[in-house]
């Protein structure tokens, strides 16, 4: 099942192409995203971003008359930058300018005090210092809950390392995708295996009947009813051919023997020399035209029998040449072929040492018919010229005769034959010229492997034939 | 036997429809066979065996009460005449068993009644009337105008007399090409093909015998032809084989 290991392989790939286009897209995104927004400056809360206003709001507080004083630009900063409250330390910890500070602060802070909220919150509220001339600090408080800070400390190494950990972790993730798509698609793939080769058999007209399980339940379930139900269809269809054929064949048996009598009648009347000229020439016509139908009877079995494969090849060795010479000779001694009608053959060569396996019996029907439409459609006579080459695979050979050849007509309704396996009287109209002999002939190709075609405006009549050992 | 020619042979034809019973009956009686008896079925068939078994028996081979090929079998038991079957199945499959068990000829219906008479004659001929001493002699000479080719001697004589002021010529044969003229002499007024020819000669196919036949063909019309450039009695068939003219 070629076409479901297909499908496997192109599942594994496309959830590999997936992840890889979503991890791009989002790291994409994500650059874009950072890229824009710092070129933009809109990280409101950002702690080191936004170092260039605390700079601005130190430089606006000034000492002025014994005392601290902050600018109304230094407000604005404050404002701007959502503080809750602001405060300066001096060199000994103790607050000497402050703006909304709660009540609960102390107004003084040792030196741990200040080496602890520097590093994370003082009261719960996340704090930011500012180095404030030599020795004080500007402390810029931020409401409780509003900002996230924790600090991390990394070794250098360590860092260095988890930098080649990162590949290595998308490394394996980037495994770890491939090997679950790949179970996935391997349990899929077992799952749908049947199914594929239970389409595969359908397709080739065999039965199937699958175990209704796994993901695949309900397509299984389905396979099996198109199967059962392909299968009525195929038997019933097997009964009307087998009847339709049984009833052509005793059809054609049963009109033998009252055509054994108006033969036989016709030609005790034909030889009878107490009748007058005229009437015996009409017993001629009548004997002739009884043998035509009971030709015709038996392409009509055959044709039936062909149709709906009850006539298997009954294979034998031949030798092309030997069995054209053969045949033509037999039609000729027959009488088959009447003297007004110019013989000739063409063979080549190198057939002479071909031996070919094939139905030799529906080979020589193919061409008695052949040679015999051309003989009952020139009535005058006319030269007709059998030809027979090589080909890759057997021979082909030609009938070919000086009259109108075959109509187009005809040639129409055969080259229609052509697109169905059978030769049924399915579309068969009024108008539709009869073709039996003809569309035995081309039953007797198709079954040898064969075709039958039309050159020169139906002039030449080709048959090809495969050779059918084995 | 105790026959004088085949027409006093006993002939029996079995079959079912009436009307082709007594269309073959007056045929074979107006080509002037004397003793033609038919039956319905194999039971009277048998029936009518039992009180005097024909020289050959027309069979049909799907009767009411069993099929032709059982009661060949059954009658082959007891007696040994020929049996033609004469049947409506023209199938290839039916054809090859009548012929496999035993039967001497099968023809199908419809059929010509100067066809069937030839063929039961034949039958009769081959089976009755094996030829004889008197007949080879006159089997063992052809004549072919004013050539007369003597297969006992092998060899062919111009058929002038002394008395006519002519001097009698003989061509001795070689062994090829009176293997070639008996062949085409059996087959006299139909055309013989290459392998038919290469196979009574060599046991071959025709392929590579091809110049070695035309050549034994042209010295053997020099043999028997009065003009061997346009022959009159041994004549080609284009591309098929020859054909020894009646």
């Amino acid at each position: 099942m070629k076409s479901i290991f297909k499908i496997f392989r192109r599942y594994v790939m496309t959830a590999c192409l997936l992840v890889g286009v979503v991890v791009f897209i989002n790291l994409a995104v994500l650059i874009g995203f950072y890229v824009q927004a710092a070129l933009g400056g809109r990280f409101p809360n950002s702690w080191n971003v936004r170092t260039g206003g605390y700079q601005s709001a130190a430089d606006a507080l000034v000492y002025e008359n014994g005392e601290y004083v902050m600018k109304d630009t230094g407000m604005e900063i404050l404002e701007q930058n959502g503080c809750a409250f602001s405060m300066l330390l001096d060199g000994s910890g103790k607050v000497v300018w402050e703006w909304r500070k709660p009540e609960e602060l102390p107004s003084s802070y040792s030196a741990g005090d200040i080496a602890a909220f520097s590093r994370w919150y003082l009261y719960d509220y996340p704090v930011s210092v500012w180095r404030y001339g030599e020795a004080g600090i500007l402390v810029l408080a931020y409401p409780k809950g509003s900002v996230v800070r924790y600090n991390w400390i990394w070794k250098r190494n360590e860092l260095e390392a988890n930098v080649a950990y990162l590949w290595v972790f998308l490394l394996f993730n980037a495994a770890l995708v491939f090997m679950l798509a790949l179970l996935f698609g391997y349990r899929f793939y077992r799952s749908l295996k049947p199914v594929g080769e239970g389409i595969d058999a359908l397709a080739e007209g065999k039965s199937v009947r699958l175990v209704e399980k796994g993901l695949t339940l309900y397509l299984r379930e389905k396979i099996n009813q198109t199967s059962m139900l392909l299968e009525n269809q195929k038997q019933e269809l097997e009964r009307r051919d087998t009847a339709r054929t049984e009833w052509i064949a005793g059809v054609s048996h049963d009109i033998r023997t009252p055509l054994s009598l108006i033969v036989g009648y016709a030609d005790e009347m034909e030889t009878d020399e107490k009748l007058t000229p005229d009437a015996r020439q009409k017993a001629g016509i009548i004997r002739g035209q009884s043998l035509y139908i009971k030709k015709l009877i038996e392409d009509l079995n055959l044709t039936s029998r062909l149709s709906y494969r009850m006539r298997p090849l009954r294979r034998e060795t031949y030798v092309p040449t030997v069995w054209l010479r053969q045949t033509v000779a037999l039609m000729l001694n027959g009488g088959e072929i009447p003297d007004e009608c110019e013989l000739e053959l063409e063979l080549d060569p190198e057939l002479e040492q071909m031996h070919m396996t094939g139905d030799v019996s529906l080979l020589t029907r193919a061409l008695q018919n052949l040679l015999g439409n051309s003989v009952r459609h020139n009535s005058k006579g006319c030269h007709i010229r059998v030809s027979a080459q090589k080909t890759e695979e057997g021979f082909c050979f030609c009938v070919e005769d000086s009259g109108a050849g075959i109509p187009e007509q005809v040639r129409k309704v055969l080259q229609g034959d052509a697109g169905r396996s059978d030769a049924g009287s399915e579309g068969v109209s009024d108008q539709t010229p009869h073709v039996m002999g003809l569309r035995v002939v081309r039953q007797i190709a198709l079954a040898h492997g064969g075709s039958l075609w039309f050159e020169k405006d139906g002039k030449q009549v080709w048959m090809s034939v495969k050779d059918q050992a084995g | 036997m105790q026959h004088g020619y085949i027409y006093d042979c006993r002939i029996r034809l079995v079959d079912d429809n009436a009307q082709l019973r007594q269309m073959v009956k007056d045929i074979l009686k107006k080509e002037g066979f004397l003793h033609v008896d038919t039956a319905t079925n194999c039971g009277e068939c048998r029936q009518k065996c039992r009180e005097g078994a024909p020289d050959l028996i027309i069979l049909d081979v799907g009767l009411p009460d069993g099929d032709g090929f059982s009661l060949m079998n059954e009658i082959r038991a007891q007696f040994n005449m020929p049996v033609l079957f004469l049947s409506a199945r023209d199938e290839d499959c039916d054809r090859l068993l009548g012929l496999g068990l035993g039967a001497d000829d099968y023809m199908t219906k419809p059929f010509l009644p100067r066809e069937l008479v030839l063929r039961l004659s034949a039958i009769l001929k081959r089976t009755y009337f094996p030829p004889g001493m008197a007949e080879r002699q006159q089997e063992d000479v052809l004549k072919l105008g004013n050539r007369i080719v003597d297969f006992g001697e092998g060899c062919v004589r111009s058929s002038g007399t002394k008395d006519d002021g002519k001097t009698e010529q003989i061509w001795k044969l070689t062994a090829k090409e009176i293997t070639i003229l008996k062949k085409l002499n059996e087959n006299r007024g139909r055309i013989v093909t290459f392998d038919a020819l290469s196979q009574a000669l060599w046991g071959d196919f025709y392929y590579g015998y091809e110049n070695s036949l035309m050549v034994h063909i042209r010295r053997l019309r020099e043999k028997i032809e009065e003009n061997p450039s346009q022959p009159r009695f041994l004549t080609t068939a284009r591309g098929l084989g020859y054909k020894l003219e009646k």
